[in-house]
């Protein structure tokens, strides 16, 4: 698959509009090409970003008129009792959906929520997808492999628990910029660490949480949570198919 | 707030327009969008509502309300408001933001993918609306349905009344112009710099024919 390919489809990629195998098969090379990556990356953020900036409300005037005008006897007697009750209960359902907004559940913990789509949780996503193709056999050949390809020293994460196996690394890309996916098997559950510089300017969604009495750095995207770790101007995100607070209790021993 | 309660059950026509009225902030964001007027607009929403309820029994409840619903402002938008619309544009509100067939630099793209991206809401959020509304009206109708409304090719097909392909090839034109645009505002408020560049902007092919095809693409 070639970059002239890719490019013609970056659109039909971003729109949920390719098949499977295809997306499979455009994420093999995003994961190589950064210049395919970068574009992929743009039209995203101004479509993401597009949607956002554009939405509107209807003014509360034109909903009133429209609803008295149009209801359906048209004598103009008081239904609004009943368009009210039902207001009320999607405004609770959009608070507990989180729609654009954030909630907080009561239980064994703080959770809280965000809807939407998240850029940089959906590369981080996806580049946790990615087949276990592995070009690194062993922890120690990490950051002689990533030698001058990513314009960053990589170095693996050494998690003090045994249980934690290295699987190998690759190359990829994080909102079009380099990164190194690192990964991991933890009793036969995926662990996904990907590096990438820090940018400059903070990403979006990205916030501090106060999580079993210490305050963590992470992103969240509906029911996905990704812990972040800072070091030396590089992020560490660490993506994984278990509890997020598993995933913490695994940071607590981290070596760079 | 006092209610009423009506003493029969809520009848079936009370009940979709109920669910009708739940997409009331896209029908009047996408009237908006197209109309460029707030008056337009709100006629615009109350014109679509009125026909979506003496239409109701032609939807086929369990479909998508809200494109069967953007179908029928998009069709009246384009029979009854685009004439008053193109004599304003001859009036004076041309579009801006068309600079040539240049193609955007690297350096230049994730300039603004980086902008584009921050936390902070507000940055070039007045910009980006803008851009959208400078297209003209055929781009600005495709945008308008698949980044604002997030609608599948083929719904968009069959709101607009075209084939999937051409509404491929509009919507990636569109988005073309729209994200030049938007680099051309970015660079004169000094947030990119502008620089020369090569890269491809290649059309996009038939999606069926990259289906039929995809099997013999080795991975």
């Amino acid at each position: 698959m070639n970059c002239d390919y890719v490019n013609r489809h970056l659109d039909a990629l971003m729109d949920g509009e390719v098949d499977a195998s295809g997306r499979m098969a455009m994420d093999l090379h995003l994961a190589e090409c950064l210049e395919c990556a970068e574009r992929l990356a743009f039209a995203r953020a101004v479509k993401h970003h597009l949607k956002r900036s554009v939405g509107a409300c209807a003014p509360q005037a034109l909903r009133a008129r429209l609803e008295q005008e149009l209801s359906e006897d048209g004598s103009g007697v008081q239904v609004m009792g009943s368009w009210g009750a039902t207001a009320g209960v999607a405004a609770a359902a959009l608070l507990i959906f989180g729609l654009g907004g954030f909630v907080q559940l009561r239980g064994d913990g703080v959770v809280q929520y965000q809807a939407g789509s998240v850029p940089v949780v959906q590369d981080l996503l996806r580049v946790h997808d990615l087949p276990a193709a592995s070009q690194v056999q062993a922890a120690e050949q990490v950051p002689e492999y990533f030698e001058g390809k990513l314009g960053f020293p990589v170095r693996p994460v050494s998690f003090q628990d045994p249980g934690v196996r290295f699987e190998g690394a690759r190359s990829a890309s994080v909102l079009g910029r380099r990164a190194a996916r690192l990964s991991y098997d933890v009793g036969g559950r995926r662990l996904t660490v990907v590096a990438f510089r820090t940018p400059r300017r903070p990403l979006e969604g990205v916030h501090v949480e106060e999580v079993g009495g210490r305050r963590v750095r992470l992103v969240r995207m509906d029911r996905h949570t990704v812990p972040l770790v800072e070091h030396d101007g590089i992020t560490y995100a660490v993506v994984g198919d278990m509890d997020p607070t598993d995933r913490l209790k695994l940071l607590d021993r981290v070596g760079l | 707030m006092a209610f009423f309660f009506r003493s029969r059950e809520r009848s079936s026509g009370d009940k979709f327009r109920g669910e009708a009225l739940e997409h009331l902030d896209s029908l009047y964001g996408a009237a908006l969008r197209l109309t460029r007027s707030q008056s337009d607009a709100e006629d615009l929403v109350q014109d679509t509502l009125v026909r979506a309820y003496r239409f109701e029994d032609k939807f086929e409840p369990g479909t998508n309300l809200k494109a069967w619903l953007l179908r029928i402002l998009t069709n009246t938008f384009i029979n009854r408001y685009r004439r008053k619309i193109r004599e304003r544009d001859v009036l004076g509100g041309a579009s801006a933001g068309r600079i040539g067939d240049g193609v955007m630099s690297r350096s230049a793209m994730r300039g603004l993918t980086e902008a584009v991206n921050v936390a902070q809401e507000g940055l070039l959020r007045d910009e980006i609306a803008q851009a959208l509304d400078a297209l003209p009206e055929d781009y600005r109708v495709m945008v308008l349905l698949a980044d604002v409304e997030e609608l599948s090719y083929k719904e968009i097909a069959e709101i607009v009344g075209c084939p999937i392909g051409t509404v491929m090839s509009r919507l990636h034109r569109a988005r073309k112009q729209l994200q030049k645009d938007l680099l051309r505002q970015a660079v004169e408020m000094g947030i990119v710099e502008a620089s020369d560049g090569e890269g491809s902007s290649a059309e996009p092919i038939d999606l069926e024919h990259y289906r039929r095809v995809r099997r013999g693409v080795a991975g």
